[in-house]
């Protein structure tokens, strides 16, 4: 069994807005699967439906290849926007909740074993209410955890936390994902969901706009740093090349885009056909929040 | 059921209003027995039946019941925070993402309603017994009249459904809780009002007031009876039977309201 989630033909609107548009997505076993887009793109709204706790106005998902949710919910750990817990009780007592709801055996063990793992044990008897945000978001990872599920869905995990919770949130989920989860996530810090996933889906207005492995989406185009002694000339020869496109000019060059199979040496000919010679060219790194804002500004 | 029920111990057990509300019903509604039992004989006198003895078998019963459930409101208000918590907290939602179906989770919300009134019932049965044990002078049986007891049983599940059924609409514990208190105030003002105008009979069959008829002031029968040869504009009170059956279809109303409410909206 590979396929963990697909979904089909998804649709969801509150009232005149469109949250979600015919969702088609697929997530295989052992990646780490983000969810990209800006807020109000309908991340949450398809973690909702997926969770169960949302109801699709059209469509169809099954987790596990046919399987229900009601089936599955035992292989899937989830934590949807915030974490929720009773403030009044401790660590343990918050765990042994979910413990009796997923009906586990031996649930001290389970709960020394996932607290310790996200480093809460020795808080355990701390009030919910009293930790910090990056301890509720750990909290809420040890409680997804609990049942050692197949897969792991998180909404915006780092959401709100400082760099130092950010950095041991990221670590836990790679550690998670070392020993072969599923894990899909849903976020709008793109620094994130690239330092993490392997595969990407970026929603815009409710809508996939696209979806693949990371390398595939930042290799689709080719981004170069060009200049010469007059930038305007250079930008009103750009306009004129039709395989070359201004991404933006910068006080230090013009970044440009092309196909990924065209080279600098193509490009410099290409811009030296039309009379304006180059005193610069290098190939700028192309990073998820260019590749993101370029597919969201399409 | 069993798993739903520990669900809801380990989540109520550490709730410092439940302890709270539970402990001042604990101390004050014997006071209240002793004291409503003590205003009925010493200032109705003209009203009192021959045979009247307040804190002994049978009549300690509908004192009872009537005195314990001035408290209702008190654990409509408690019934109020222990819904509301859920949506407050998202808990509800956490639950369902964790592996409760929509109906267990609902479900458990109604055991939760249905084990405070098995608790405050019984402890108004073992309040009633006591005085009645111990000031019980006449041959009259434990068991003369207990019935009161069932019909305070129905009654504080009546409140219970209003105040789930409120909570499930508005969600914000402030709201639900102020809808509740004001819902007793605006239908006696109704009722009030009807009375006025000689429709004493719409007031019966008002929800609230059909619930509170359950537990009647325990000389209301007399009362009425003074006031018919009086004046003749007097509260319609229905049979107990169909009192009953109206309570009844009102609570299944309310909880089924709430239930579908629920299972239909988005959590």
């Amino acid at each position: 069994m590979n396929e963990i989630l697909s979904t089909s033909g998804l649709k969801k609107s509150y009232k005149n807005t469109h949250a979600l548009k015919d969702l088609n997505i697929s997530v295989q076993k052992g990646q780490i699967y983000g969810i990209l887009g800006p807020n109000g793109s309908g991340k949450t709204t398809t973690l909702g439906i997926l969770l169960g706790v949302i109801k699709p106005d059209a469509g169809d998902f099954n987790w596990f290849e046919n399987g229900s949710l009601d089936e599955n919910r035992q292989n899937i750990g989830a934590l949807l926007e915030t974490p929720n817990f009773y403030p009044y009780l401790n660590a343990v007592d918050n765990l042994k909740i979910v413990a009796e709801i997923k009906s586990l055996k031996n649930i001290s063990v389970r709960i020394q074993k996932v607290l310790e793992r996200v480093d809460l044990w020795e808080r355990r008897k701390t009030k919910f209410k009293a930790f910090s945000l990056g301890m509720k978001q750990r909290l809420a990872i040890a409680s997804a955890i609990l049942a050692d599920p197949e897969v792991l869905v998180l909404d915006e995990p780092t959401n709100g936390l400082d760099p130092q919770g950010i950095a041991e949130i990221r670590s836990l989920i790679l550690n998670i994902a070392k020993e072969g989860k599923t894990i899909i996530i849903a976020s709008h810090i793109l620094d994130e969901i690239e330092k993490m996933c392997t595969h990407v889906a970026i929603l815009k207005d409710g809508s996939l706009i696209t979806e693949g492995t990371l390398d595939e989406l930042m290799l689709q185009e080719k981004i170069l740093k060009i200049n010469a002694d007059n930038p305007q000339k250079l930008l009103d020869c750009i306009a004129e090349i039709t395989d070359i496109n201004l991404v933006r000019s910068e006080d230090d060059g013009i970044l440009i885009s092309v196909n990924e199979k065209t080279s600098a040496a193509q490009v410099n000919q290409m811009i030296a056909e039309k009379g304006i010679y180059l005193n610069a060219l290098a190939v700028h790194r192309k990073n998820l929040e260019s590749t993101f804002l370029e597919i969201i500004n399409q | 059921m069993k798993k739903l029920i520990r669900i809801e111990y380990l989540k109520l057990r550490k709730l410092k209003s439940l302890r709270a509300i539970f402990l001042i019903y604990a101390v004050i509604s014997p006071l209240a027995i002793y004291a409503i039992s003590s205003f009925i004989t010493n200032f109705m006198g003209p009203f009192l039946p021959k045979d009247w003895s307040a804190l002994q078998f049978p009549d300690v019963w509908p004192i009872a019941v009537y005195a314990s459930s001035y408290f209702n409101v008190m654990m409509g208000v408690l019934a109020v925070i222990v819904i509301s918590n859920e949506y407050n907290y998202k808990t509800f939602r956490q639950h369902v993402i964790d592996g409760l179906s929509i109906r267990q989770a609902i479900f458990s919300k109604f055991l939760v309603l249905l084990s405070f009134s098995l608790i405050i019932t019984l402890y108004t049965f073992i309040t009633g017994l006591i005085f009645g044990l111990v000031n019980t002078t006449s041959d009259a049986t434990v068991l003369e009249g207990v019935e009161s007891i069932a019909y305070y049983f129905l009654q504080t599940l009546c409140y219970f459904s209003f105040a789930f059924f409120l909570t499930v609409l508005l969600r914000k514990t402030a709201v639900s809780i102020t809808i509740f208190i004001l819902s007793f105030i605006s239908e006696t003002i109704l009722g009030l009002i009807l009375a006025y105008g000689g429709f004493q009979l719409i007031y019966a069959f008002m929800p609230l007031n059909a619930f509170s008829k359950l537990t009647p002031f325990p000389i209301l029968k007399e009362m009425i009876a003074a006031g018919q040869e009086r004046s003749g504009n007097v509260p319609y009170i229905l049979d107990t039977p169909i009192n009953f059956a109206l309570c009844l279809a009102y609570m299944l109303v309310f909880f089924l309201i709430a239930y579908f409410t629920l299972k239909k909206r988005d959590l």
